[in-house]
């Protein structure tokens, strides 16, 4: 199976702060690998590496399909099909839903019947958003906006799809939603790097999983296995 | 000359220069929007505008239209070389707001009298546009070149209106403005945007400032207190809000005409820009609160 992405020794800082020890890490066809680890273990820093949206990188190597890709500027990264679901979601507040999502098909031809049938798509898998076509993004519920940040994503047509904590701040029968909408995007075939606090579900959703320390992967393994694993319950799911 | 025509005369003249500090009162916010910063050079952009346009028109011998068009074209390429290379090597250094808002007061200094090494240090004639004389609209006598400022403007703002909501590029530049780093994991090249948007608003201007030629004359300093009184419109209007800049700059238009008309000449700019401070210190935030500033 050739990996869609492939980081090799990565070293990232923040000025004078190292943030990455270098990492290496892979996600294969089709894959949901999520990055578990505390605050302030790297997780939003590998996608930010990833995406460009920082220069930090020191040394080591991102490849996207099998291109170096460290070093380009990020509407370029995006241009190539990375699309990064932010943090806090980052939604166009005071545009319009419709034009939230048409932005993230800023670099496709907008009039193409491929835009028309995603847009269709994001509007099958959130029928909320259909309804608040029109509004704009800023008045949306925090769950509404999540699912923005998915459809804007979604309307790159990426070949990756990077999620950072998707659940923050939502009602648990949100979150429900939420991953349950992560998992039926990936049954596409959409790879997927997953950030999430919320342990428990993102390797419900999960293939594999890597843990992050104070910016060195200590372990990685099956999302099944980690599961079991008495550590990661203890650390990171407060299980006894 | 009835009371009823004199009244036609002024409403078309305040509209005339309320749309000119409507326009550049646009490209003043739109500045402020994408790119966080005041451009201090602005009304010089409009009086480079009128010089090029000049050129174009009297020098070259060329075709109104063309002459327009080129002018556009030419100011365009000038805000935009402005962003991307110096506003832009300045953010890369580090350097503050306030540091590159002084460097763009020193850019109107040196458009100014560069203007006066390459043009000239007077006022130069731009000849009349149109054949014919003054233009009878209700009774009142108008020159056309007046109605031509006025077309000009209203069609600039109108154009800037729909580009910024309803076309692509337009829709990038709104989302640039509210989240640089969202706009550009989507694919957008954001200082592409910012300097399309510099380009855009000396464009604007250039044209505006062109159309004024005939009715002021073009000098190096035409720009200056079109810009004062339109950035006293925009911040009356809400600074960063468009549409604000556009009531905020129709109001000063018809305040200055009237004053001039029916109380004094002498003090129609103290009287503007007492109203400014007046307005400012009630609403601090001007007529229309702009989410942006906050």
């Amino acid at each position: 199976m050739e990996n869609i992405l492939e980081i090799k020794d990565l070293h990232f800082q923040y000025g004078e702060i190292v943030a990455l020890h270098g990492i290496s890490l892979s996600i294969g066809e089709g894959e949901i690998v999520t990055l578990l680890g505390g605050n302030g273990a790297g997780k939003t820093t590998t996608l930010t590496a990833i995406s460009g949206l920082y220069k930090g990188i020191t040394a080591g190597e991102i490849y996207f399909m099998g291109e170096k890709i460290n070093g380009t500027a990020p509407h370029k990264i995006a241009g190539m099909g990375i699309a990064h679901c932010f943090e806090g979601r980052r939604i166009f507040s005071q545009l319009s839903v419709k034009e939230n999502l048409m932005m993230g098909a800023y670099l496709r031809s907008a009039k193409s019947k491929e835009v028309a049938d995603d847009l269709e798509y994001v509007f099958d898998l959130f029928p909320r958003l259909k309804e608040r076509e029109k509004q704009a993004g800023g008045t949306l519920s925090g769950g509404e906006q999540q699912m923005l940040a998915l459809g804007r994503a979604l309307m790159q047509k990426p070949k990756l799809l990077m999620l950072d904590e998707p659940s923050l701040g939502l009602a648990p029968i949100i979150v429900e939603g939420i991953f349950a909408a992560i998992k039926k995007i990936n049954e596409s075939g959409l790879p997927i790097l997953l950030v999430e606090q919320n342990v428990n579900a993102a390797l419900e959703v999960a293939n594999r999983g890597y843990v992050l320390e104070t910016g060195s992967i200590v372990g990685s393994d099956t999302a099944e296995n980690l599961l079991k694993d008495d550590l990661i319950r203890k650390s990171y799911m407060g299980m006894e | 000359m009835t009371t009823e025509s004199t009244i036609i005369r002024l409403v078309i003249g305040a509209l005339m220069i309320g749309s000119v500090y409507a326009v550049m009162g646009m490209s003043y916010s739109l500045i402020y929007k994408a790119t966080g910063l005041m451009n201090l050079a602005q009304g010089d952009f409009l009086m480079l505008g009128a010089f090029v346009g000049l050129t174009f028109y009297k020098t070259l011998g060329l075709n109104i239209v063309l002459s327009f068009i080129l002018t556009f074209i030419v100011m365009f390429a000038l805000g935009y070389v402005v962003q991307r290379y110096l506003i832009t090597s300045l953010l890369n250094k580090g350097a503050s707001f306030s540091f590159i808002i002084l460097c763009t007061s020193a850019l109107s200094l040196a458009f100014q009298n560069g203007s006066q090494i390459i043009w000239s240090p007077y006022t130069l004639p731009f000849p009349a546009i149109f054949d014919t004389g003054a233009v009878d609209i209700f009774g009142a006598k108008v020159a056309p070149e007046n109605l031509l400022v006025l077309f000009i403007a209203a069609f600039g703002a109108i154009g800037l209106f729909l580009f910024i909501n309803k076309t692509k590029l337009g829709t990038a530049m709104r989302a640039s403005a509210l989240d640089q780093t969202a706009a550009s994991s989507v694919g957008i090249n954001v200082q592409l945007t910012k300097g399309i948007t510099w380009g855009l608003s000396a464009g604007l201007a250039g044209v505006v400032g062109m159309a004024l030629g005939p009715v002021y004359g073009v000098y190096s300093t035409m720009g200056a207190m079109i810009a004062q009184k339109a950035f006293a419109g925009a911040v009356t209007g809400g600074y960063g809000n468009i549409y604000g800049a556009v009531i905020g700059g129709l109001f000063y238009g018809f305040m200055e005409t009237f004053v001039s008309a029916y109380l004094t000449t002498t003090y129609k700019d103290a009287i503007t820009f007492a109203m400014l401070i007046i307005i400012l210190a009630i609403s601090p935030t001007g007529l229309f609160k702009e989410k942006v500033i906050e």
